[in-house]
């Protein structure tokens, strides 16, 4: 790991476009600003970690022959307002636009 | 569309059009990049995503497509996943939030919305990744007590 010693208002650049400044220090709490391209992800690491963690809670591991796990869990059932039958995984040519994903989209088409 | 017709995933003659690839595979699955969408007509709206590596290894998660159940949830993307993804048009993506479900406790069920899975229905290809407006939202939102619920025997 490269460790670099920066003092309040110091900058380092990362590559074409990416800029850490050290904002501000309180105590043990370091205000950093990030400046890079809107296309760059950024998010803080408990973010990954938390998903990270819910994978692994959420997985059914399987023998390696076997189709299925060993015992199915009990699924909770939910009332939707519509029902969309089986038809809800439409992989298989179905358009299912119900989800409001519109927005993200749309900025990446522009 | 597969159909399952058990509690085990058996595979039947029905044309099998649901096979999508997540070349990263899942955080913390690197290697389970071959996805599969079951469902078992009694589980629905939960669908069954098998995935598997190279080594034919295998591994199943409960899955939702949000829509409908989960309200006001409206997961924005980062440009430079929406471009890898090559996203252009809301009709082709497909959106899949991983549930994590106890079995003693099913209807605690916990639903991942911060990391949610997006395929490319044109492409076949997807990834899990984090949405851009991940502070609006919990990986373990709490899915049946926020519904309207039916508790099953």
């Amino acid at each position: 790991m490269l460790v670099l010693s920066r003092k309040i208002n110091e900058a380092i650049i990362i590559g074409d476009g990416i800029e850490i400044r050290i904002n501000r220090i309180e105590g043990d709490v370091v205000k950093i600003g990030i400046i890079a391209p809107r296309e760059i992800p950024i998010f803080r690491k408990e973010v990954q970690v938390s998903i990270a963690s819910t994978n692994q809670a959420a997985a059914f591991k399987t023998p390696r022959q076997g189709g299925a796990p060993h015992a199915l869990p009990q699924l909770p059932k939910i009332n939707r307002p519509k029902d969309h039958g089986p038809n809800n995984p439409a992989m298989d040519g179905g358009l299912m636009n119900r989800t409001p994903i519109a927005t993200a989209v749309k900025a990446n088409a522009a | 569309m597969r159909v399952l017709t058990s509690a085990v995933p058996v595979e039947t003659e029905t044309r099998v059009t649901n096979h999508f690839v997540l070349p990263q595979g899942l955080i913390g699955f690197r290697d389970y990049s071959h996805a599969e969408l079951l469902y078992l007509p009694d589980h629905l709206p939960f669908l069954w995503m098998k995935l598997t590596n190279p080594e034919g290894d295998s591994v199943h998660f409960v899955v939702i497509e949000p829509g409908g159940i989960i309200s006001d949830y409206e997961p924005e993307l980062f440009e430079n996943d929406a471009a890898v993804l090559e996203l252009h048009d809301s009709r082709d993506t497909m959106l899949l939030n991983i549930v994590t479900i106890d079995q003693n406790r099913p209807l605690d069920a916990k639903v991942n919305l911060i990391g949610p899975i997006i395929v490319n229905r044109r492409t076949k290809l997807g990834r899990q990744l984090v949405i851009a407006n991940y502070s609006n939202y919990s990986a373990h939102y709490a899915l049946v007590s926020s519904t309207t619920v039916a508790v099953s025997a």
